[in-house]
C-alpha cells in the first residue's frame, strides 16, 4: 500500500489538500462511476477531484482522470450538463483538511499526521461546523517526518 | 504402450534428466499463461495498431508516462530503465520457469480471496428491514421533501438533485398496492467502521422491493480519520452535552 494522493480543496482563499473522499459517497449511493484507470499505485481511487467551499456550501469543480479507454474524463462525465460546478448534496461527513508539518509518514492511504487537521462537518453538502485537532508525538520526540 | 516413441518416453519421468526437462516444460506454460493473461488485462494499452483501430489512447497514454517520468526524475536515470526494462523482466522469466509451483500457490490463493472477499460483500449487500422504517410518505411528499435548491444552479432542478435517476428508477417500478417509506439505520461498513443510512424504500407485503439513499456517512468517522499509534489529539471545541446530538436512528435505544 502507498500513501494516497490527496484530494484539492479551495477554501476561504486557500488552495489546501482534503483527506477525505466526498465522491466515494456518490458512487456508493448508486451514482454513475466509470472505470477509471490506475495509472499509479499512489491513485487507487482512479482521479482526483477538485472541490470548493463557496458560501457555506461544498461543490466539485473539476475532475481528472483517465478512462479505461484512455480518454480523459471530467465533471460532463460523470454529471452531464453540469460541466462547471457541482453541487455536493449528497455528501454528508466530515471533511478532513490537514495543516501543519507532517509528524508522522504513513506508507498507506491517508494515515500520515499531521500538526492539525482542520475538520469541517458537511451535511447533504452544507457545511455545518468547523473545528481544529491538534496532534503531538507523545514521547515528544522530532516534528520530522521519518524517512 | 510400444517402446520407441522418443517423446512419448520424455514424458516418462523414469529419469532425473526427464523430471528436470518435464519441470521446466511445466514453468515454460506456466510463463506463457501469465504472459497471456498480463498482456490481455493490458489490452486497452495496446498501440493502436495491435487493436486494429486508430485513436489517441496509445499516444494519450506515452504523454502521460512523460508526464510522470518529468514528475519522477529517478526515472530517467540509466540504472532505472537498465532495471526496469532488462533486470526485472529477466528475472520474473527466470523466477516464473524455476519457481512455477509459488507462482501456482499464489494464484490459487488470490483467486480463494477474490471468492471469499466476493461472497462477504454479498452477504453485507443492504436491504432494508421493517423495523428501519420510520415514516410513511406519498410520492409528493417525498418528492417536495427532497427537492435540491442551490443559488449557483449547480444541481439539477428535479427530485433527489443529481441522484434523480436513481429515483427515477425507484419510481418507475412503482406497483399498486406498494408503500413508500422512510429509513434510517445504521449499517457496518468496512474496517469496521459504521456507516449511517437513511433514504426511501419500496416496500410491498413486508418486503422492501428497493431503496435510495439520501444519508450515507461514517457515523464516527470526525475521531476515525486522522491519529496514527503516538500521537495525541486535543480539540479546539470541546463538546458541550447540551449540544451532543443523539441520531434519530440511535435515540430509540438512548431513550
Amino acid at each position: 500500500m502507498t500513501a494516497q494522493t490527496g484530494e484539492c480543496l479551495r477554501h476561504q482563499g486557500e488552495d489546501l489538500t482534503l483527506l477525505t473522499e466526498p465522491l466515494d459517497a456518490y458512487f456508493a449511493m448508486g451514482g454513475h462511476r466509470p472505470g477509471f484507470q490506475k495509472l499509479t499505485t499512489s491513485l487507487h481511487r482512479g482521479y482526483v477531484g477538485s472541490w470548493e467551499i463557496l458560501d457555506g456550501r461544498l461543490y466539485l469543480v473539476k475532475l481528472e482522470a483517465t478512462l479505461m479507454s484512455m480518454r480523459q474524463a471530467n465533471l460532463e462525465t460523470l454529471f452531464p450538463g453540469f460541466a462547471d460546478r457541482v453541487f455536493a448534496h449528497w455528501y454528508s461527513g466530515t471533511l478532513r483538511i490537514p495543516r501543519g508539518e507532517l509528524l508522522r509518514y504513513v506508507h498507506g492511504g491517508w494515515g500520515g499526521v499531521y500538526e492539525r487537521d482542520e475538520m469541517v462537518q458537511v451535511e447533504r453538502g452544507v457545511v455545518r461546523r468547523t473545528w481544529v485537532r491538534h496532534h503531538t508525538l507523545e514521547d515528544g520526540s522530532s516534528l520530522k517526518p521519518e524517512a | 504402450m510400444p517402446d520407441g516413441y522418443p517423446f512419448i518416453d520424455a514424458l516418462r519421468p523414469h529419469e532425473p534428466l526427464h523430471l528436470l526437462l518435464l519441470y521446466l516444460a511445466i514453468g515454460m506454460l506456466t510463463l506463457a499463461v501469465s504472459l497471456a493473461k498480463h498482456l490481455w488485462r493490458k489490452r486497452h494499452e495496446w498501440p493502436d495498431w495491435l487493436r486494429g483501430r486508430a485513436g489517441a489512447s496509445w499516444r494519450d497514454r506515452q504523454s502521460f508516462l512523460a508526464l510522470l517520468a518529468e514528475l519522477d526524475p529517478k526515472t530517467r536515470t540509466r540504472w532505472y530503465r537498465f532495471r526496469e526494462l532488462v533486470l526485472a523482466p529477466i528475472l520474473t522469466v527466470l523466477s516464473m520457469v524455476l519457481l512455477w509451483p509459488l507462482a501456482w500457490k499464489l494464484s490459487v490463493g488470490y483467486w480463494l480471496q477474490a471468492r471469499r472477499q466476493e461472497r462477504d460483500r454479498l452477504t453485507r449487500i443492504f436491504k432494508v428491514q421493517p423495523p428501519h422504517r420510520t415514516e410513511r410518505l406519498s410520492l409528493e411528499q417525498i418528492e417536495a421533501r427532497e427537492r435540491v435548491d442551490d443559488p449557483l444552479h449547480a444541481v439539477p432542478n428535479l427530485p433527489f438533485g443529481h441522484l434523480h435517476p436513481q429515483w427515477a428508477q425507484l419510481k418507475a417500478a412503482l406497483q399498486p398496492g406498494d408503500e413508500l417509506w422512510a429509513f434510517a439505520t445504521p449499517w457496518p461498513g468496512s474496517l469496521g467502521r459504521t456507516l449511517e443510512l437513511a433514504g426511501y424504500v419500496r416496500w410491498r407485503r413486508r418486503k422492501s422491493l428497493g431503496h435510495i439513499l439520501t444519508v450515507r456517512r461514517e457515523v464516527d468517522e470526525d475521531i476515525a480519520g486522522a491519529g496514527g499509534s503516538g500521537t495525541k489529539q486535543q480539540s479546539d471545541q470541546a463538546l458541550d452535552p447540551d449540544e451532543i446530538v443523539i441520531p434519530a436512528f440511535l435515540r430509540k435505544d438512548a431513550d
